[in-house]
């Protein structure tokens, strides 16, 4: 998919308007995919080969990996190549949701849905705020209940869904 | 004709009821990320217990016809896909939506959900056995040779980012290899895990590259950024001039749906994706906006097709019982219920069932027309709620949805792996679609490969027989097609510069 235009897109190279800025991302990411894509293979080698098949089991997945490499190894090479970066920044705001959202399934088991996704949204809402009131908290907290009473509304009695409970039994 | 006879039997207000009753659900099932339509068919079939055959399939059907268009909606405002059919939908769609025209991008999408929806049926009605006798002939060599035509869509997928269309797609082929290869019935990549034993599922993947990955680049945008308003400023009707624009964009994806369908395993995603790749090749090079950025054609053709894959899977479903998708796997079970057997006989001794399931489809595809016309609206004032309010009980409803797949938080955690991904490649210009393409295609691709290797010893059959050489030849002319365009490209900006 193309791009859209960003806010927050910005070159992520070195130097000033000028002057030739490389692909610093994505060199990173063409040389990352190396070590990866030999972990990997190194994985299939191991497989079991059947007697009955010609191609085997690790046929494919070495054969995407080797195409893997060397599509790593060229965009490696066309980073390091290029005048202009257009690559978008990495903010580490962005893995606030994907935190919260972690520690959500960590406590899962203990909490259960309900009290564990009352911390999601509450948190997460109340991080996300663009104020930090007693109005915002507020918000956050009504955020968390409305929200919950409408997931028990759909999942459970309208679907009939199980929904996971935890060690609590909630 | 026999089916003109049944329908006064078909029209009554019980059937019509249910037949209302089933899209609503379906929509609201399609509606919410990691709800599937088989989930919601499979909910529905105790309903059918008391009801008459011909009753509980038309409601089954509709259910089917309102799952699959309603996961447009969230594709369009929120860049949520509600269901896989419609990861094309949002490649447009939410280009369209953010830049105002949330309401033509709904209007769009929904009409052409209906008219994919009423070609698909148009073909089951008229030639059914024609299109079952076409399925019967696909073995080995033709899947393979229809994936990789598949395939070639990657190139009108990555936009000016080939290289990187290429290894996502790569990415997507990988990542379907991890779990139990299904030719062997022995794990791959699993490292004694046995959550890894059955893959990464597709649902939890999808959600998790778009759905996830949305809400952390709105999360990053941090508290000085405005919400971004998807207010539904304009008109849902679609304009004459974008209907009158896209006629045979709408047949062809009709079309190109209705035979993705027929093929089994393939499904609404790969339709959708296949045909915006072919709608994107036959576009002028003019376009304003052009695909990626907004085409109104982009969610014609991915809508049209997604919803054209029922017909095609009702198709194999009615005349050979063979499950196409998960939802006809599941209707077959409806059907099971009620004493009756998906296949030929069907039709002469049931004939009733099935004139009902032609009629579901053709009501269902108006009426979910209508309710979500009517509702775009309401449903379109979900985008207008600040981030901080609207991210969290989303990324909630996902977690929750994926984990009712299969009740199995591991599907949780697949989504939020797949979420920090797809926001990591984004960053990077690395395209996402050629991912899922190769998630989608990537099992059927290998799985037919190696069994036309182990039957016809090599992969002549590609090329002499007569269905897999057109897809072949077809894959060829796509190919070249991408190399002509890129050099096409690159002499323009050449150009320019000079």
């Amino acid at each position: 998919m193309q791009q859209q235009p960003n806010s927050d897109s910005k070159p992520t190279g070195t130097g000033g308007a000028e002057e030739p800025r490389r692909s610093w991302g994505d060199v990173v990411l063409g040389l990352a995919t190396l070590p990866i894509v030999a972990f990997f293979y190194a994985e299939a080698l191991t497989f079991r080969k059947m007697d009955w098949e010609p191609l085997g089991m690790a046929f494919w997945p070495k054969v995407v990996l080797v195409g893997l490499a060397i599509l790593g190894l060229a965009i490696a090479a066309d980073g390091l190549r290029r005048r202009t970066d257009r690559n978008e920044r990495f903010r580490l705001l962005a893995f606030l949701p994907w935190v919260a959202g972690l520690v959500f399934l960590a406590v899962l088991p203990w909490l259960g849905t309900y009290l564990a996704g009352l911390f999601l949204i509450v948190a997460l809402s109340w991080f996300l705020a663009p104020e930090k009131t007693l109005r915002h908290a507020g918000i956050a907290v009504l955020n968390g209940v409305g929200s919950l009473i409408l997931i028990h509304i759909i999942f459970a009695i309208i679907l009939g869904l199980r929904i996971p409970s935890g060690a609590l039994g909630f | 004709m026999a089916f003109l006879d049944a329908i006064p039997l078909l029209f009554t207000p019980l059937n019509i009821g249910l037949i209302f009753v089933g899209v609503l659900v379906g929509i609201v099932v399609g509606i919410i990320p990691g709800l599937s339509a088989a989930m919601a068919v499979a909910l529905l079939i105790p309903f059918t217990y008391s009801l008459e055959p011909i009753n509980g399939m038309a409601m089954l059907v509709a259910v089917f016809v309102g799952g699959l268009s309603g996961g447009c909606i969230t594709a369009l405002l929120l860049r949520m896909p509600g269901t896989p059919s419609s990861v094309a939908t949002l490649l447009d769609g939410y280009p369209m939506a953010s830049g105002g025209q949330a309401g033509r991008a709904i209007g769009l999408a929904v009409f052409s959900s209906m008219v994919g929806t009423l070609i698909s049926a148009a073909i089951l009605i008229v030639a059914a056995p024609v299109a079952a006798a076409f399925a019967v002939k696909f073995y080995f060599p033709e899947y393979v040779a229809v994936c990789i035509f598949g395939l070639t869509a990657i190139a009108a997928l990555s936009g000016d980012t080939l290289l990187k269309g290429l290894f996502a797609a790569g990415i997507g082929l990988f990542a379907a290899t991890i779990g139990m290869s299904q030719e062997d019935g022995v794990p791959r990549f699993d490292f004694e895990q046995d959550s890894l034993l059955a893959g990464l599922n597709l649902l939890p993947a999808l959600i998790g590259l778009f759905a996830v990955a949305q809400i952390m680049k709105e999360a990053s945008k941090g508290r000085n950024t405005k919400t971004q308003s998807l207010a539904m400023t304009d008109s849902v009707i679609p304009r004459l001039s974008d209907l009158r624009k896209n006629v045979w964009n709408f047949i062809r994806s009709g079309l190109i749906g209705t035979i993705v369908g027929v093929m089994p395993a393939m499904g609404g995603g790969p339709a959708g994706l296949i045909s915006y790749a072919q709608a994107k090749n036959a576009a002028r090079k003019t376009e304003t906006p052009p695909y990626g950025q907004g085409a109104p054609g982009g969610v014609i053709a991915a809508e049209t097709a997604n919803n054209a894959t029922i017909g095609g899977a009702l198709i194999i479903m009615l005349t050979l019982g063979i499950p196409g998708d998960p939802v006809s796997a599941v209707l077959i079970g409806g059907l099971m219920i009620h004493g009756l057997q998906p296949g030929p006989q069907l039709f002469t001794n049931n004939a009733e069932v099935v004139y009902s399931v032609y009629l579901s489809m053709l009501v269902s595809s108006f009426m979910m027309a209508a309710i979500l016309f009517s509702f775009s609206k309401l449903l379109s004032r979900v985008a207008l709620v600040p981030g901080y309010i609207l991210h969290p009980p989303l990324l909630l409803f996902a977690s929750i949805g994926v984990y009712g797949l299969n009740n199995n938080l591991f599907d949780v955690w697949v989504m939020f792996g797949f979420g920090v991904l797809g926001y990591t490649l984004e960053r990077l210009r690395v395209p996402l679609p050629p991912l899922v393409l190769g998630l989608v295609l990537g099992p059927i691709l290998e799985g037919n490969l190696r069994k036309m290797v182990g039957t016809f010893d090599g992969i002549t059959p590609l090329f002499t027989q007569p269905i897999a050489l057109t897809f072949m030849l077809m894959a060829l002319a796509s190919v070249l097609f991408a190399i002509y365009m890129q050099i096409r490209q690159r002499r323009d900006r050449r150009t320019k510069a000079e």
